[in-house]
């Protein structure tokens, strides 16, 4: 098909071939029957939506149990808990080894 | 060059909950903290001969959430695995030393290992102990000598490689408060409530208040232990611990439950529901009376009443709500109480991971 410069952009991407992403990407195609390039733009589509969901500042939990692996709601602020984890450094001291 | 994570470990006597921070998603797993000796290679014959055929050794014979752990030379079914296809499952329950046996590692590799795709990696770690134990400096020592190394292990047929480093233990409870507190620095306390133990801990911001912090040995496993009896003194066998698991999770869930037979007699559902009902009456009464004797400041019996936050965590947290919120008012229960303190634990770590980068 030929290429509408004038409505979409075009990018060449290089993944390695050895890593995870690929591997996961490859696997996903097989399975849905989409093409690699079209389910890359589908994918980017879906996690910025899945970002805006859940907000910047959230933080998402993937619970895995028993048959099923669930995405939760946002637990917990992520700036929130950064903050009282720094506390907690104070309280408890430092590593182990300190 | 292996990734590194910020994991929380929670090591509970009835369930092991664990959590790691990658990319701004926490990932988190929780399962029984169940252990057996048990065989990937029988377990695929036996399947193989009960419906599908699996070549030798075919990991694919395992269901989703089912692990086999071949650690030092021996082969062990872990989890819902162990509950499930073996007798001889144990949770060590109640046994102390259990913080540092083997068993924690073994639970603290299949966790980690199942929510990690890389098979060689590395967790900076946070755990907890309970209150009781805590101010053991020697405990310690043995908790962090126990998990810490480089463990080479097949999780499910995959060679995998983990490497922990412990970066801190603390008060199991704490975890929750770092998880879900507040930010200011105001008393704030967390009730705990595990399988075998209710740990109660305070903290001024995140200081603790040591005199405030008391464990019981009371928990989700009491209520188990209390219907296996009854049932035995009633039917003339106990219930298996898959048994009492399964009845205490559709209780909570209001699921119906499934049918339990003895000499080839269904018992009646709702003999067993009363029997559920009567055990979570007399454990939630022990566990609340607990909390009101450490922390009954009030002539009028308030509880907590100067406590400015108080947040109710653990998989108690499921059954015991009711008793607990009509004493304390202004109770405050997460979403997946069972994971708060791994929560906390994990942020813990992602904090100590970054000072130890400032200062290298």
């Amino acid at each position: 098909m030929a290429r509408d410069r004038q409505k979409n952009a075009y990018f060449t991407v290089g993944l390695p071939l050895q890593s995870e992403t690929y591997r996961a990407l490859k696997a996903d195609s097989e399975e849905t029957g989409v093409s690699i390039p079209q389910l890359l733009a589908v994918r980017i589509a879906d996690w910025y939506k899945f970002r805006a969901s859940i907000g910047p500042d959230s933080i998402q939990t993937i619970k895995l149990a028993g048959n099923t692996e669930q995405p939760e709601s946002p637990l917990t602020r992520k700036s929130d808990l950064q903050s009282r984890a720094s506390a907690a450094v104070a309280a408890w001291g430092g590593s182990e080894d300190d | 060059m292996h990734p590194i994570y910020a994991y929380g470990h929670d090591f509970g006597n009835a369930e092991t909950c664990g959590v790691l921070f990658d990319r701004g998603i926490q990932r988190a797993i929780a399962m029984p903290s169940a252990t057996s000796l048990g065989r990937l290679y029988d377990l695929v014959q036996m399947r193989s001969a009960l419906s599908e055929s699996y070549a030798g050794n075919s990991p694919e014979a395992l269901k989703r959430g089912e692990y086999v752990l071949e650690y030092n030379g021996n082969e062990l079914f872990v989890g819902n695995l162990a509950l499930k296809q073996s007798r001889t499952a144990t949770t060590a329950l109640g046994d102390i030393s259990r913080y540092y046996s083997p068993r924690s590692l073994h639970l603290l590799l299949v966790a980690s290992a199942s929510i990690i795709s890389q098979p060689e990696y590395q967790i900076d770690v946070v755990t907890g102990l309970p209150v009781e134990t805590f101010a053991s400096a020697e405990m310690r020592k043995k908790v962090k000598a126990a998990l810490e190394g480089e463990h080479r292990f097949v999780l499910n047929g995959v060679r995998r490689l983990a490497i922990v480093r412990i970066m801190k233990v603390i008060m199991e409870g704490a975890g929750a408060v770092i998880a879900y507190g507040s930010a200011e620095d105001i008393t704030q306390g967390c009730i705990d409530i595990g399988g075998r133990t209710t740990d109660l801990f305070v903290a001024e911001g995140q200081s603790p208040i040591l005199h405030l912090c008391k464990g019981k040995e009371v928990g989700v496993e009491t209520v188990a232990d209390l219907l296996s009896n009854r049932f035995q003194a009633r039917y003339q066998r106990p219930l298996k611990p898959g048994e009492t698991r399964e009845i205490l999770h559709a209780h909570v869930n209001r699921r119906t439950y499934r049918p339990l037979s003895v000499n080839g007699r269904t018992i009646p559902e709702g003999e067993i529901r009363q029997s559920v009902e009567n055990a979570l009456a007399s454990v939630g009464s022990d566990v609340a009376s607990f909390v009101s004797t450490t922390w009954n400041t009030s002539e009028t019996g308030a509880v907590g009443s100067d406590i400015g936050m108080i947040i109710l965590v653990g998989g108690g947290a499921y059954y015991f709500a009711d008793p607990m919120r009509a004493r304390i008012p202004h109770l405050v229960i997460p979403q997946q109480p069972e994971l708060a303190n791994a929560i906390g634990y994990a942020a813990l770590a992602e904090q100590l991971q970054q000072r130890v980068r400032s200062i290298a």
